[in-house]
């Protein structure tokens, strides 16, 4: 068993050539900014006077430290699941494994040059820590194990993307299998209790309204952490064992693939696929094949009925899996469809160009239809588990036009987005990423500004004396800018698209 | 000479198709052979095979010794694959792409740059040296791939339709290749469904139709195989219909065309002297300008050995 470091280095090479990659460099880093500057902003408006103890500013900036490191964590294990899956689009998989290479050399390479990058991608972090630990009051212990439980939960998550990776046929599989994977993770160690104040608490206690101010692992008994340290290093290492094993098998059976693919009766035998006026309806068919949920084994159908029966469970990070597995597959389809030359056929279908949009739009939505019935057992579940919360009604009143308006919104934005650009399919991606991200710390902010209004005297007198006006008036505007927001960029991107998609093949729109 | 590439009995089976069946034959060492085939002849199927990249069902297939399924770790360092598809990393440079399979192929590090520089420079990418390979043509990509074939010095070479889709230009370029490492004694195996450059660059060469081996050997033979009928191409100064008509009353030919420029003569199979035909235009008067025996092409002993050409 060898670490060998010419793939590292390659694989190091080619992520720094890749735009994605300075995109998950300094995407966490701007949200974190972000967020800092409009906390800054509305404590500003809200209490001109506003001196925060030492112990709430370290609070807050471990709190900046935990965004950067849920945005890594989610980003890091997505590049682990392209690393060997774009081996095999390349069709280099077979010819690195006829090299003297073992399966251990490759799988292992993969998995510590992916780590490497994502603690990279940590050390944006790094001025926050340093302003949390010199002004703060946060101590050396405290970042310690914040950074011991990050490394563990990285090589964790790095090594699930690089096994789902050896088992997909695609990189979206396997970002799907993975944000399954660990959304269980998220949600099994916070429910019993293993890394909770540090995971689960920076996102899951604002959303639940809780004013705890416990941000990162602080006031964490190491006792707590070793066990989460612990789980996370045997799945890793079943992560890893389980690559090497099955990624021989992977090049034969991809061998193979070609002439033992078979049409699912399932597939075929959908309405609107077999409708000919449809014009859109043979690409809804192939993408729909070409996600491979079909093909998947029976262990990660088990797997993907937990994983989004748990992460449902889970407010805010069960909104968050959705809108990740549903903008993937739609940025998915679109590469698909680019790669396999069906947009050129569909673009010179002779339909209006609004048709062909809403057609493009429809073939989408049917492509992550899955998810419809997933986001009303969210809504489901949530309404159940929020009557128990003080704040329920309030917090219902705030997802619901979200969660229905974003889906459309994502799938109709990556859709634009993504064709928009006919080369790059990480265009679509990176739209819908700063998407979600806006959508996150929108979401969160109005809580977040509630909790500032909590915590100080002076901003809770000012609410005290205008009752809550501004509460409602922020969640009213929240809500009002969202809906329109999402409905405005939806109508544009049924309206634009057909045109847009012909524009770019070089064609006059109709 | 001993044998490079050995395959007894092999078959491969998908689903309910027989892509390869009982498949047999053997290329020396110092051959360049000739794979050909229809569409889903079998040809890649068998390329995958003896490159350790894919199983067979049963039968044995060897490599200079080394069985291909029991000792493919002892196969694969003798070997240069290249696929039909051939697989790059778009976003690396030329050079730092063969280094990296240098470096896979454990070349030691203080040959290694020099190895890469004997195989770009084999293969003409001199130029493209520093280039992206995501910038590449097609013709350069070929290049590539066949330069990262060579990275490891295999003694066999296993190369899956090496000059597809590349222009005139680019593919005569590749033969030079081939024959260049033919000449450096590598053992070479390759597909190609252009007959016409395989004629030029095979000494020996495999059919195969229906996952069946229809016919292993030599060029010559298979040409000879092919040649039921001997045909002559005559070109006289004037009177081609005469001329057509005189030779049919001298008898002994089976029939004849009679084109604006050209007569065209077909004798009897087995036809070896045909003298007789020149004597007897000379006799009568006609001025002859030339005879020629109608070259029998690859293409009509691929499909006569095929069975398409009945």
């Amino acid at each position: 068993m060898t670490i060998h470091l010419p793939i590292v280095w390659n694989e190091l090479l080619r992520l720094g050539r890749r735009r994605i990659t300075y995109i998950n460099r300094t995407g966490p880093l701007l949200i974190a900014l972000a967020f800092l500057s409009f906390a800054m902003a509305i404590s500003w408006y809200t209490d001109e006077i506003f001196t925060p103890s030492p112990e709430t500013f370290g609070s807050f900036m471990m709190f900046l430290v935990a965004i950067i490191e849920v945005l890594t964590g989610f980003s890091a294990p997505m590049v682990a699941c392209a690393t060997l899956t774009d081996e095999k689009d390349e069709n280099t998989l077979g010819l690195l494994l006829m090299a003297d290479l073992r399966g251990w050399d490759v799988v292992l390479a993969k998995f510590v040059s992916v780590f490497l990058l994502s603690e990279m991608l940590l050390l944006s972090a790094m001025p926050f820590i340093g302003f949390a630990m010199i002004f703060g009051g946060v101590d050396l212990h405290t970042v310690g194990m914040h950074a011991a439980m990050m490394t563990s939960f990285l090589i964790m998550a790095c090594a699930a993307g690089t096994y789902f990776s050896a088992v997909s046929p695609q990189s979206g599989l396997a970002v799907t299998q993975t944000a399954l994977l660990l959304g269980l993770w998220f949600v099994g160690t916070s429910y019993v209790d293993y890394n909770s104040a540090a995971w689960g608490l920076p996102i899951g206690q604002p959303a639940l309204g809780v004013l705890t101010p416990i941000w990162g692992a602080s006031g964490i008994p190491l006792a707590q952490m070793l066990p989460g340290v612990f789980l996370n290093m045997i799945i890793a290492a079943a992560c890893l064992f389980e690559a090497v094993r099955i990624l021989p098998r992977q090049i034969h059976a991809r061998a193979d693939a070609p002439r033992t693919a078979k049409v699912r009766g399932s597939e075929r035998g959908r309405r609107w696929a077999r409708r000919s006026s449809e014009p859109l309806a043979k690409l809804a068919a192939s993408s729909l094949r070409s996600m491979g949920f079909s093909r998947r084994s029976i262990p990660m159908r088990i797997l993907a009925f937990l994983g989004l029966l748990t992460i449902l469970m889970f407010p805010v990070a069960g909104l968050f899996m959705l809108w990740i597995l549903v903008f993937r597959e739609t940025i998915l389809a679109l590469k698909k469809a680019r790669e396999q030359g069906a947009l050129d056929d569909l673009v010179l279908v002779p339909v209006s160009d609004e048709a062909l949009g809403v057609a493009f739009w429809r073939g989408h939505t049917c492509a992550t239809r899955m998810y419809f019935a997933a986001i009303v057992i969210w809504f489901a579940f949530y309404a159940w588990f929020m009557q128990f919360d003080r704040n329920g009604v309030r917090m219902l009143l705030i997802f619901l036009p979200i969660t229905i308006a974003a889906h459309i919104n994502v799938t109709a934005l990556s859709c634009v987005a993504g064709t928009a650009r006919f080369r790059y399919g990480m265009t679509g991606s990176l739209w819908a990423y700063l998407f979600v991200g806006g959508a996150v710390i929108g979401l969160l902010m109005p809580l977040y500004v509630e909790y500032l209004i909590g915590m100080f005297p002076t901003t809770r007198n000012l609410v005290y004396r205008t009752g809550a006006g501004y509460t409602v008036l922020a969640i009213a505007v929240y809500i009002g800018v969202n809906v329109l927001g999402h409905l405005a960029s939806a109508l544009l991107a049924v309206r634009c698209l057909g045109g847009r998609l012909r524009r770019c093949a070089g064609l006059q729109g109709t | 000479m001993s044998v490079a590439i050995s395959i007894r009995h092999l078959c491969k089976k998908y689903r309910n198709v027989n892509a390869v069946q009982d498949l047999s034959f053997d290329v020396h060492e110092g051959d360049i052979y000739g794979f050909l085939g229809p569409n889903g002849a079998g040809k890649t199927t068998t390329m995958r095979i003896l490159a350790t990249l894919l199983r067979p069902d049963s039968g044995e297939a060897h490599v200079m010794g080394h069985n291909v399924v029991t000792h493919p770790h002892a196969v694969r360092p003798l070997i240069g694959y290249m696929p039909d598809s051939s697989g790059a990393y778009r976003d690396m440079l030329v050079v730092e792409y063969l280094e990296f399979f240098a470096a896979a192929y454990r070349v030691p590090i203080d040959r290694r740059r020099r190895v890469v520089d004997d195989c770009i420079e084999l293969t003409g990418l001199v130029d493209k040296r520093d280039a992206l390979i995501e910038g590449l043509s097609r013709g350069m990509r070929q290049r590539l791939g066949l330069a990262r074939c060579l990275i490891n010095d295999p003694q066999v070479l296993i190369l899956d339709e090496p000059a597809s889709g590349l222009d005139p230009r680019a593919r005569i370029e590749v033969q030079e290749i081939l024959r260049a490492l033919g000449a450096m004694g590598k053992t070479v195996l390759i597909s190609s469904h252009i007959l016409s450059e395989l004629r030029t660059l095979c000494n020996t060469i495999g059919i195969l139709d229906g996952g069946k081996l229809v016919y292993s050997g030599s060029i010559d033979e298979a040409l000879a195989r092919a040649r039921t009928k001997l045909r002559l191409e005559i070109r006289l100064a004037d009177r081609h219909d005469e001329a057509g008509k005189m030779l049919m009353e001298t008898g002994g030919i089976v029939e004849i065309s009679v084109g604006e420029e050209i007569l065209g003569v077909e004798l009897p199979h087995g036809t070896a002297d045909f003298s007789f035909v020149a004597e007897a235009l000379v006799r009568n008067g006609f001025r002859v300008l030339t005879i020629k025996e109608e070259e029998v092409l690859l293409e009509d002993a691929f499909l006569h050995l095929t069975g398409a050409g009945a």
